[in-house]
């Protein structure tokens, strides 16, 4: 028996340790599930957001990355963004035949599904949200994820965090104006 | 009178405009101020709609294969664990830093409360990271007690054919024996939470199932 653990993630080349796949998954899910959803959403395939997942999880076990991973939570967003690009472009293929014509307008006579999967831009979009919330301080994007996210109460959140409900307002709404200053800044207005 | 931060007024306003995008502006609003609210709200709708689609964890596929979700029927031997860590020469300090630098979240408090209070909160996958920190089997820091109320699975679980399915899923998963059968009964137990109510041999198919997944992406 394997003393290893439930890694699945031998050691990389450069010698420092790599994270369990159990314990960055726990940490990590939320923003997969979210960026898988943000890309699937559009083009009605948001029943497949858990298959995405569970294949980028499996992916990272069998075939861990080989260079080094400062940011883990960016490295499964950009992952999980793909496979789900990936899942859109097949649908699309399966229906069409062919490739997406990325960023070509649909045709007008498409039904909705398929418009949407056509707007490969848009979904890249929905996507980068993870990217960027993936670079926010950890307890601004906690605060911002349980308030914003799940509809915590503010007066739970300023309890963990051991500042004042008002204070769990302004962080919020100054994290939210940060990702939307974001998406600006890169040319991304949705 | 002290005046309202600004930005804590536009809470709640964000999150109503992102619950209802079509609401009218209050008044005293002017329209920039209104567009505003609007693009804030439009990442408040992502960010709700990324909490609405995960699921819950003790309901996740992919945390149920991972080892995430407690099992109440294993524990960690407390006195098992302090042992195997004193052998190995670290500290608590040490075990907590190692297993935080594996990406566990894990304080020396924890380590301590683990060895002389109460493990029932850890998963699986932790479990064998941290016999994994200590050099030993998973199996000699383990506990099984049987549970208080009656399991749906246990006829089935005492089944050949399970104990042959525990040892394939802890072939695949690198997993100790204990361990690996945790997480089919996890598996099952979504079974049952998704509304079906399994005879043995429609649960033993599904977990076989499960497990031949699981075999064939190794596989690949």
């Amino acid at each position: 028996m394997s003393h290893r653990g439930s890694a699945g993630v031998d050691p990389p080349g450069d010698g420092r340790p790599r994270p369990d796949i159990a314990a960055l998954y726990l940490k990590h899910r939320e923003a997969m599930h979210g960026v898988a959803a943000s890309v699937l959403r559009g083009p009605g395939l948001l029943a497949y957001v858990e298959d995405v997942v569970m294949d980028v999880v499996t992916s990272v076990m069998e075939k861990p990355p080989e260079e080094t991973i400062e940011n883990w939570e960016a490295y499964l967003v950009r992952v999980t963004r793909n496979k789900a690009i990936d899942l859109v472009r097949s649908a699309h293929v399966r229906h069409h035949g062919g490739a997406i014509p990325i960023g070509a307008d649909p045709p007008a006579d498409d039904y909705t599904a398929d418009a949407a999967a056509e707007r490969v831009d848009d979904q890249v979009l929905g996507g980068h949200l993870w990217d960027l919330m993936a670079q926010l301080d950890p307890r601004d994007r906690y605060a911002v994820f349980e308030v914003k996210g799940k509809g915590r109460s503010r007066d739970d959140i300023a309890r963990e965090l051991g500042v004042s409900p008002p204070r769990v307002s302004q962080i919020t709404t100054a994290t939210l104006r940060k990702l939307r200053d974001a998406f600006g800044k890169e040319g991304l207005q949705r | 009178m002290k005046r309202e931060d600004p930005e804590v007024r536009l809470d709640p306003l964000i999150t109503k405009r992102a619950l209802n995008p079509d609401m009218p502006a209050p008044a005293g609003m002017t329209s920039e101020e209104w567009d505003d609210v609007g693009e804030l709200a439009a990442i408040e709708r992502e960010l709700r709609l990324a909490a609405s689609v995960t699921p819950p964890l003790d309901l996740d596929p992919v945390a149920l294969m991972l080892g995430l979700v407690p099992d109440p029927r294993v524990r960690l031997d407390g006195r098992a664990l302090a042992r195997a860590r004193k052998a190995s020469g670290q500290s608590a300090a040490d075990l907590a830093g190692r297993l935080t630098t594996r990406g566990w979240s894990v304080t020396v408090q924890q380590v301590f409360r683990w060895e002389n209070q109460s493990s029932q909160d850890m998963p699986p996958a932790l479990i064998n990271a941290v016999a994994a920190e200590v050099g030993t089997d998973p199996e000699r820091l383990l506990t099984v007690r049987p549970s208080a109320v009656a399991d749906p699975f246990d006829e089935a679980a005492r089944s050949p054919r399970f104990r042959g399915l525990v040892a394939r899923l802890a072939k695949v998963r690198g997993v100790a024996l204990t361990l690996a059968e945790s997480q089919l009964r996890g598996v099952a137990a979504v079974a049952v939470h998704r509304g079906d109510k399994p005879t043995s041999e429609q649960w033993l198919d599904s977990v076989e199932f499960y497990v031949a997944a699981l075999e064939q992406r190794h596989e690949r």
